[in-house]
């Protein structure tokens, strides 16, 4: 029996292989390519993004609408003043109607949503439908678990217990410009991820041996009226659960109602008042809240980032094409390179 | 351990003497029996308890018979017995680490061994505390899992390989004496025990390591093939245990009868080594047995019908065992480089943790001050904020967990496995392969494939490594005279016309003229291949010059009579025998005279041009194996053998005829190369019947024989002399006796079968001239060697005395036979001819010679006279500069007083158990004295194919190649020039000083008047100018090449012998040696003794940081090639010592080449961007979480999901490395080969740059 090995071209390496030897002249042509076709793509995505409309307003230091001389912003600091209502009122008016959906944001700054131990502080499982204890409840929800006495917070856990709970009106004229708060968390989470506890079709019944947590002012199965869209699958709650990745971030919170004739293009030039129940204390930790409208469009919404990097790019690429050509020109002309001769 | 009664305490030196109550009562053989028990066991009692250093067993029969005719009193001494066999180990192996119950505990243990799977193990330790966990614990264990997993399906694969393989073994099975039934029965391996008597019967495997107690052959010698354990092919005798029967027909052997108590050394790993004792129940001299009676576990039996033998050692303690040690670990430098990375990596990764950690305490410090920061900062449980300085400090564990990535412990598994590819990537290189062996490249050491990539010192042995190790006779020198064999240089020289490339300083200079032209172009001799040749080719041959040399006797007479004018017409069958495969040796013997021939024609017709390239045709095709064992005798010297009447009675005092003292060297100096070897006589691989017999009845060989005859017929027909006719003429009065039965052609079909090449060589000369070894037998513990003489003048045998075997500080072997045909005791001795010269009397010997010729001619002068030793080694020194071998040839006669005075000395030291070793030198050189010079042979050892263009490659690529070779200076020299590790130009440097002090001088000088020369400041550091030398291939003409040999310049090479190389590694010396090393080229070390070898890879190891290769095939190199970064090992001819201490087993030299400059370059570079790219991924994740550490509060958070965090090593990002570290190749390689100088990246590290950096060249170049 030989030993001889097999003549296979695996096993004689003979499988083909490429590795370019980078010279000035093998490197320049990749460059300029590429800032050819990074270019445009840059100004595409820029021209886009600049033709979305987009509304925003930092409405921290609002004040408020019974009391004018009063800033919302203060009662909500004031911590015997907690059960008052503060309303805000914000004008808005825009010159260019907003065609097509038009959705509304709410945004904070120097919230730190992705704080780590913020992060975990949440029970999958109560999300998900199941029904916990005292002894099931997650850990990791603590101290925002249970109450002394045992009853569990529905949900619990340091997300859910700091739900952003502002709410915004907005009005033309008379009229309630209708925005949905449905469709605006992801399908998934929404299918998948959150679920009501048995029994689902009477929310008060499922949850009635829980408690709503501490910050709350409502239920958790009162969050809306529509069964569909209260308790664990409010749609609010279930966007402010995946939380942001930075301390600056906006969360959806309606999209505009387009069944009526009179918004079916979105919104017309006018003026509208937004009405603000301001409830969500910011300014205790240096935070700001803003109110966006934005329309989207097949990239998205107003991003103009994407494109000023594409464009940054492609120029960067040119600059160095163009110089790897000329030292290549350049030198050919001067000298007669042996490589590898 | 058994416990002996201590009865009789005070007789400490038992084994070196028998004790006095043993001799007094040597008639009641019982009760001796019994003392000797009795002190063997308190013997064994002290040893055991002192050093441990014997085994004693008896026949496994006597526990279980009650006929044991031991009385009743020693059954408790066999009870003690009894016990000292439980302690040794059965025969079962077993070599699976695991069982089914211990595996999951011990490889779960195996594996927390290593450093990587304990950190995760303490990763995921930390996620469990709740403060610090950064991702789900249970998650957290999915990658540990993983790899535990993977490590232990391999465990398990490979161990269930090994299980297989064991049971194969322990269920072969083998035969075994059971006394209940008297009768041998067959049993499974692993059932046999120490003290078993086993059966081994022909062409089957050993079972256990055997004391080789009867063997069918008359003799009592049987033949064994040991391939399995040292890789040697050729057959070795093993000898029955003498006289151990001596109250019995030796011929019948009973296991029953077997009483006697063996005592040996307890196992060790020593294959060539085993001393021991029989101590016979009758309790006469303790009978020493040793290697030569032992069969090791492993072997099979050839040539013998069947064997008897107890075993001794079983199976784990056998010694084939014993020396499987398995694969060697080595760490490469990429490895140990990476390993500094690594802790780079733990570095910055505790720099980022504490950032994270001190970067928490300060926010957290700042977030204290703001109320309701608790919105997103969720307090602990007892609804408390933490204290910013707890919480820094959990935050760093947690970013420890987080950025557990950096640490790229996958990467280790990583790199075994590429390693593992790239092995086995190597080990299936058709290029690496040698067909004529079967031999592909072997990779014994698994994980320093990359190191091959990086080497910058290769430090080669000559013999065998350069050299083929294939030893031919090429010529002799007999009292002073010089028999050039010039018909067998013809032979043996190429037929390719090779530049003569040997400096003129060194050809010039020869003392004798007639060193032939082939000597010099022979170095380059290129090994022909093997091929079958027609016939009519011969015929043709034949024809064309019978009408070319019309009215000459044939070719081959003619060629002979034109090439050597003194030459008589003599029959080529005599002149030269051949090995029965040889059947077209007339081919080589008509081409030995080519030249001859072609220069008859010269000028003639073109027939005669084709003919002669017909001719070099088939001389092109003749298997090496006949270059060996073919001599074709000197016409003057086997002219001068055979003149010599009556050899055989010469002496024996009836016919009162002396021979001269010249005629009596030369019959002396054959027999010696005939007589003076351990070579086995051997016909084929048949088993039954004693050598000679066995030819009688081998019909095959008869056959083959008969075809003989029909070629022989034909040559008679072309004017051949029938040797029958010239039998009749030379010699009338032979007579021959029982031996001369054998025919002719029998003596012809002799082959030898030795362990040293150059052994073989000498004796196939020896053959050729007639003086045939045709007989080795030992009966009755006597051996005895029978050699056939020229001129069908019959047999002499001689009875051998004593052996002295060789071994590599005396550099010689001895035989001491009884001439038979003065009955005078003698030695014959061979060896290096340093080792004899200074051993030669210096009184004039050899009265025994009367001068019967009256010539002028030295070399009728008495052999010691100054003139023949001064004239011979002038010869030796003449040979050695043509690259020959040299062996001086010697004997001295000894006197009956002399022997046996002697002779009781020698016999203490062969039964001493401890020293054994010394006190047999010690003998050796009392006898090997007053020695008288016979002649010396020279053997021609030539070079491998393709080794100048490999050193020349090695070279090219930066390798510095350093000879480090046992030979002389004026062999290793000229071998220097024919494999171009020294040029013409080269200004050689030779060191040879006698002291320290002289040597410290010449370096100074020699430094000095080089630095002078290169214009090198002499106080600059050298090390970075080795380190940083710079061959840039891309401009050439912008760098120096301080090592790189410019055709134009001189380079330097340094020869150094022995003597001085001990006095350069002295500790003072070292420095300057090193200095002056490093401005040469090469150097060559000669006469280095093994110990010397590894020295000096050491010290340039060491000394200048580099890396080294070490390559050599004997046990001589073992010492370098362990020292070496990197061991190869050439699986040559000197068996597999060189390859079982190495790192690289390769078939030959010239592969090296493809191994460094291709795989070598490949796997560094393959390996260095692997790990280049497994930081980069991982940094580039790692970078990634820690950025986001600044935007979420230092709170240790991340944006990636938990699964893809901890699979991102594992599953996303594991396989394009392993993939780039298998397949990439960065060059191919035929540029690899074609440009050695690319190999240089390697050894400058640089390949990780190099592409960035030749980007950077070709588009700055204009600026540079």
């Amino acid at each position: 029996m030989s030993r001889k090995p097999e003549n296979t071209a695996f096993k004689q390496q003979r499988i083909p292989a490429w590795h370019p030897l980078l010279t000035a002249k093998s490197v320049f042509p990749t460059f300029l390519v590429v800032s050819v076709a990074f270019i445009p793509i840059g100004v595409v995505l820029l021209v886009n993004s600049q033709n979305i409309i987009e509304i925003m307003h930092d409405y921290t230091d609002c004040t408020s609408v019974e009391d004018n001389s009063v800033l919302c912003s203060s009662v909500r600091l004031n911590q015997s003043r907690m059960e008052e209502t503060c309303t805000c009122q914000i004008n808005v008016s825009f010159d260019t109607s907003m065609s097509g959906d038009v959705f509304m944001y709410y945004g904070l700054t120097n919230f730190f949503q992705n704080h780590r131990r913020y992060v975990k502080s949440r029970d999958d499982n109560q999300l998900i439908g199941q029904h916990v204890t005292q002894s099931t409840v997650s850990s990791e929800c603590l101290p925002f678990a249970y109450l002394p006495n045992g009853t569990v917070f529905a949900p619990c856990g340091a997300i859910a217990n700091s739900l952003f709970n502002d709410s915004f009106t907005m009005i033309r004229d008379t009229t309630v410009v209708p925005f949905l708060q449905t469709g605006i968390a992801w399908p998934t989470d929404y299918s998948q991820k959150f679920n009501n506890p048995s029994p689902v079709n009477d929310l008060s019944q499922a949850f009635s041996s829980y408690i709503r947590p501490l910050f709350w002012q409502r239920n958790v199965e009162d969050l809306d009226t529509v069964t569909s869209n209260s308790g664990y699958q409010n749609e609010g709650l279930i966007v402010w659960m995946r939380a942001a990745a930075f301390s600056h971030f906006r969360k959806p919170y309606g999209r505009l109602d387009r069944s009526s004739s009179e918004f079916e293009n979105g919104l017309s030039v006018g003026n509208y008042i937004i009405n603000v129940s301001y409830n969500y204390p910011v300014t205790a930790f240096g935070g700001h809240k803003r109110f966006i409208l934005s329309t989207t469009n097949w990239m998205g919404g107003k991003n103009n980032f994407l494109g000023i990097a594409y464009i940054t790019f492609g120029c960067v690429c040119m600059c160095i094409g163009v110089l790897l050509c000329c030292l290549h020109y350049h030198a050919r002309k001067r000298h007669v390179v042996h490589v590898d001769k | 351990m058994a416990e002996a009664p201590s009865t009789n305490g005070n007789n400490p030196d038992y084994l070196s003497t028998p004790t006095n109550e043993a001799n007094v009562n040597r008639t009641s053989s019982v009760l001796t029996a019994t003392r000797s028990i009795q002190n063997f066991l308190q013997f064994k009692k002290r040893r055991i308890r002192s050093e441990g250093k014997v085994r004693t067993l008896v026949n496994q029969r006597l526990f279980y018979d009650n006929e044991c005719q031991i009385c009743d009193e020693t059954d408790r001494q066999l009870q003690q017995i009894r016990k000292l066999h439980k302690t040794y180990a059965k025969n079962k192996i077993q070599t699976t680490k695991y069982t089914v119950l211990s595996f999951l505990p011990k490889n779960l243990f195996e594996q927390f061994h290593r450093f990587a799977n304990c950190y995760f193990v303490l990763i995921i330790l930390l996620n469990f505390i709740p403060e610090i966990g950064a991702i789900q614990p249970f998650l957290s264990m999915t990658p540990v899992i993983a790899i535990l997993l993977v490590q232990a399906i391999k465990d398990l694969f490979e161990d269930y390989g090994r299980y297989k393989s064991d049971r194969e073994v322990n269920f072969s099975e083998a035969e075994v004496y059971r006394s209940f039934d008297d009768k041998y029965h067959k049993l499974k391996w692993a059932d046999i025990q120490v003290g078993d008597i086993v059966r081994v019967v022909c062409n089957s495997v050993i079972p256990a390591d055997l004391l080789l107690l009867h063997s069918s052959d008359a003799d009592g010698i049987c033949f064994i093939e040991t391939s399995n354990i040292d890789g040697e092919s050729n057959l070795k005798q093993r000898m029955v245990v003498k006289r151990h029967w001596e109250h019995s027909n030796p011929n019948e052997f009973h296991p029953r009868d077997f009483k006697s108590i063996v005592e040996c050394q307890t196992p060790n790993n020593e294959i060539y080594k085993f001393h021991g004792n029989i101590i016979p129940p009758n309790n006469s001299d303790k009978i020493p047995v040793n290697n030569a009676n032992l069969l090791l576990r492993g072997c099979v039996i050839r040539n013998t019908d069947y064997v008897e033998g107890i075993v001794v050692y079983a199976g784990h303690e056998t010694k084939a065992m014993l020396n499987n040690n398995g694969p060697r670990y080595k760490r490469s430098k990429l490895e140990r480089r990476m390993n500094t990375d690594v802790i780079y990596c733990v570095v910055l990764l505790i720099i980022m943790c504490l950032i994270g950690a001190i970067g928490n305490g300060v926010w957290a410090d700042i977030q204290d001050n703001i109320p309701q920061t608790q919105l997103f900062i969720p307090p602990e449980e007892n609804g408390n904020a933490l204290n910013p300085a707890l919480s820094g400090f959990y935050m760093f564990w947690t970013m420890v967990i987080l950025l557990q990535v950096l640490i790229p412990i996958s990467l280790y598994v990583s790199v075994e496995l590429v390693k593992w590819a790239q092995v086995y990537m190597i080990n299936n290189d058709l290029d690496l392969y040698h067909e004529e062996t079967d031999t592909p490249m072997r990779c014994r050491a698994l994980n320093i494939p990359e190191d091959l990539g990086q080497i910058q010192f290769v430090f080669s042995d000559k013999t065998g490594t350069l050299t083929e190790n294939q030893m031919v006779f090429r010529r002799c020198t007999v009292g002073g005279v010089d028999y050039p064999h010039a018909a067998n240089a013809a032979r043996i020289e190429n037929v390719e016309p090779t530049p003569d490339f040997i400096h003129p300083d060194h050809t010039k200079h020869h003392p004798e003229n007639d060193l032939s032209r082939g000597d010099k172009s022979r170095l380059s001799y290129r090994r022909p291949h093997s091929g079958s040749i027609r016939p009519h080719h011969r015929r043709n041959l034949s024809t064309v010059s019978k009408g070319l040399e019309d009215g000459v006797d044939g070719v081959d007479g003619a060629i002979l009579s034109r090439s050597v004018p003194n030459s008589p017409s003599m029959n080529r069958k005599n002149m030269s025998t051949k090995r029965p495969a040889a059947h077209h040796r007339r081919n080589i013997s008509s081409v030995s005279a080519k030249e001859v021939l072609n220069s008859i024609a010269h000028g003639s017709s073109e027939i005669i041009a084709q003919e002669a390239q017909e001719q070099n045709e088939l001389y092109d095709q003749l298997p090496d194996e006949d270059l060996e064992t073919d001599v074709t005798p000197d016409p003057v010297l086997f002219e001068q053998l055979t003149s010599i009447p009556n050899m055989a009675k010469y002496g024996s005092g009836d016919t009162g005829y002396k021979l001269s003292v010249k005629k009596g060297r030369i019959m002396d100096f054959f027999i010696n190369l005939a007589i003076c070897n351990t070579v086995v006589i051997s016909n084929d691989s048949e088993p039954s019947e004693p050598p000679p017999t066995k030819v009688a009845n081998n019909s095959e060989r008869y056959k083959m024989s008969g075809d003989r005859q029909n070629h022989l017929e034909q040559q008679t027909v072309s004017g051949k002399v029938h040797f029958q006719e010239v039998n009749s003429n030379n010699s009338a009065s032979a007579s021959p006796d029982g031996h001369a039965k054998l025919t002719n052609e029998d003596l012809s079909n002799i082959r030898y079968e030795a362990e040293s090449p150059d052994e073989a060589a000498l004796v196939y000369a020896a053959h050729a001239y007639g003086c045939i070894l045709s007989h080795r037998s030992s009966s009755g513990g006597m051996e005895t060697v029978t050699i056939t003489l020229p001129n069908q003048e019959g047999t002499l045998t001689f009875d051998v005395l004593c052996k002295l075997p060789f071994d590599s500080t005396r550099k010689r072997m001895s035989v001491i036979v009884r001439d038979p045909r003065t009955n005078q005791v003698t030695l014959y001795c061979k060896g290096a001819d340093s080792a004899i010269l200074s051993l030669l009397s210096s009184n004039q010997p050899n009265v025994g010679f009367n001068v019967e010729e009256n010539d002028d001619d030295i070399s009728n002068k008495t052999s010691n006279c100054f003139e023949v030793t001064d004239a011979t080694r002038k010869f030796l020194v003449a040979y050695a500069k043509t690259g020959l071998r040299t062996l001086c040839i010697a004997k001295r006669s000894l006197s009956e007083n002399e022997y046996m005075e002697w002779l009781t000395q020698h016999k203490e030291a062969e039964q001493a158990l401890d020293g054994r070793d010394e006190l047999l030198m010690n003998s050796f050189y009392r006898i090997e004295q007053d020695l008288e010079l016979l002649g010396a042979t020279g053997i021609e050892d030539r070079l491998q194919d393709g080794v100048p263009e490999t050193i020349e490659s090695l070279r090219q690529a930066g390798i510095q190649v350093w000879v480090v070779t046992g030979d002389k200076q004026e062999t290793a020299i000229n071998i220097g020039y024919s494999c171009r590790l020294i040029h013409q130009k080269d200004e050689v440097i030779t060191l040879n000083s006698e002291s320290k002090e002289a040597l410290s001088e010449l370096l100074d000088i020699h430094i000095k008047a080089q630095e002078e020369k290169r214009n090198i400041p002499p106080d600059e550091d050298q090390r970075n100018s080795i380190l940083n030398f710079n061959i840039s291939f891309i401009l050439p003409n912008s760098t120096t090449y301080p090592f790189i040999d410019d055709k134009d310049n001189d380079a330097l090479v340094l020869v150094i012998d022995g003597k001085t190389l001990g006095f350069a590694l002295q500790k003072d010396l070292q420095k300057k040696f090193v200095k002056l090393a490093r401005l040469c080229r090469s150097v060559l070390c000669c006469r280095a003794t093994p110990l010397q070898k590894g020295e000096v890879v050491k010290l340039i190891r060491d000394e200048l940081n580099v890396m080294t290769l070490a390559i050599g095939d004997g046990a001589n190199d073992v010492s370098m090639i362990q020292v070496a970064d990197v061991g190869i090992g050439l699986s040559g001819q000197e068996g597999m010592q060189a390859v079982m201490s190495s790192d690289y087993a390769l078939a030959q030299f010239r592969f090296l080449r493809k191994l460094l400059l291709v795989h070598g370059h490949w796997n560094y570079a393959r390996l260095a961007s692997m790990v280049l790219y497994f930081f980069y991924k991982n940094a580039a994740f790692v970078f990634l979480i820690f950025w986001f550490q600044f935007f979420c509060g230092y709170s240790g958070g991340n944006m990636i999901e938990q699964f893809y965090l901890l699979l991102f090593n594992l599953i996303f990002t594991s396989v394009p490395p392993l993939i780039n570290g298998v397949l990439d190749k960065d060059v191919s390689q035929e540029t690899l080969l074609k440009k050695p100088y690319l190999y240089s990246q390697g050894i400058k590290d640089e390949v990780r740059t190099h592409n960035f950096k030749v980007f950077m060249e070709t588009s700055f170049q204009r600026w540079r």
